[in-house]
């Protein structure tokens, strides 16, 4: 007989971490995230020139208006944010990053935004009901050509060359931005399920393995493990907490939300 | 289902102490003078997810910043 399409006697021989691991967080794009502030005080986010790091986020249904995937900002100073988020413009869906610096600085040396439409290579359409897994690898040095890149369900999609410019940060959230301060806006009413950070800008080889021909795996038995790690709603986490597996222990906490809101589906 | 209502700043912190209310950190508008809680059960005054959603889409609660 099937339990959550595993048979009783293949459950059996299951770790119970692996059968905890059928759960994600389905926000309402209202008033739930998830704090992940303890993330970016670590520092391990920072542009400052000499950090190198990664950042992926398995998701799907986040809408078709402008909604925050992941963000970070500091407490002090309008305009000190970076995030990633999806957006539509009528039916062409996109993927993009934007960063600032300050009130009149970004830290591209394009300009705040780096967009990808799902007509260019390799580009998605992030609302079309299947799971979706989005990395941003950052090598933070100063005027880097290539520094910054966008990783779309495995595949290179965007790079963006890196302004003079740097940012240091304090605060995250999951599912909505965070900025000028600790203010939020912009929730997404995604489901998300696995989320993680790495001190190293990943190579396109290793972003490859985060995919894993799109369905999540336990990251931490690749090389190098995410330094945070988190699959909502699973390792035995009591909600409203996100237990960081990773290498340095970092929990999260679900905010606003329910018990209702941890639903039984997972990129699989 | 959760329900959703709107509360003067003010008047913030006596609706989140309700065991009915199922917000913890709540979020504000730009001006931060109003916030959106969310309830277990209906209460007076609520709106739906619908609702809370377009309401929240308004640009009282959120608006895109200019690039530099």
């Amino acid at each position: 007989m099937s339990m959550h399409g595993v048979t009783k006697a293949f459950s059996a021989a299951l770790s119970p971490a692996s059968r905890f691991r059928e759960k994600s967080f389905k926000l309402d794009g209202v008033e739930d995230r998830v704090e992940m502030d303890a993330v970016a005080a670590s520092g391990v986010l920072d542009w400052d020139h000499t950090k190198k790091w990664t950042v992926s986020i398995w998701f799907k249904d986040p809408g078709t208006d402008l909604a925050t995937l992941w963000s970070v900002t500091r407490s002090v100073g309008n305009f000190r944010w970076l995030e990633m988020y999806t957006n539509y413009s009528g039916a062409t869906g996109q993927v993009g990053f934007r960063g600032y610096a300050d009130s009149t600085h970004a830290l591209l040396a394009s300009g705040t935004t780096l967009a990808v439409n799902d007509s260019a290579t390799n580009g998605i359409l992030p609302n079309d009901g299947n799971w979706h897994n989005v990395v941003l690898t950052v090598d933070s040095a100063s005027g880097a050509t290539g520094g910054t890149n966008i990783y779309l369900d495995g595949l290179l999609a965007g790079t963006g060359n890196n302004g003079v410019r740097q940012n240091d940060f304090e605060y995250m959230k999951v599912g909505a931005r965070v900025s000028n301060g600790n203010n939020t806006s912009f929730y997404s009413p995604m489901v998300v399920s696995q989320f993680s950070v790495y001190n190293d800008e990943l190579s396109a080889a290793q972003v490859a393995n985060i995919w894993a021909g799109g369905r999540t795996i336990d990251e931490r038995g690749l090389t190098p493990a995410p330094v945070h790690f988190y699959r909502y709603g699973n390792d035995g986490a009591v909600f409203p907490n996100a237990v960081d597996i990773g290498s340095v222990g970092t929990n999260g906490r679900a905010e606003n939300m329910t018990g209702l809101e941890v639903v039984a589906e997972h990129p699989s | 289902m959760k329900h959703y209502k709107v509360f003067d700043s003010g008047d913030v912190a006596d609706a989140i102490s309700s065991p009915a209310c199922v917000t913890t950190n709540p979020r504000y508008n730009l001006a931060k003078d109003r916030a959106i809680l969310s309830f277990r059960v209906s209460v007076d005054g609520c709106i739906n997810h619908e609702e809370a959603l377009a309401l929240v889409h308004g640009p009282e609660w959120q608006s895109e910043e200019d690039e530099p």
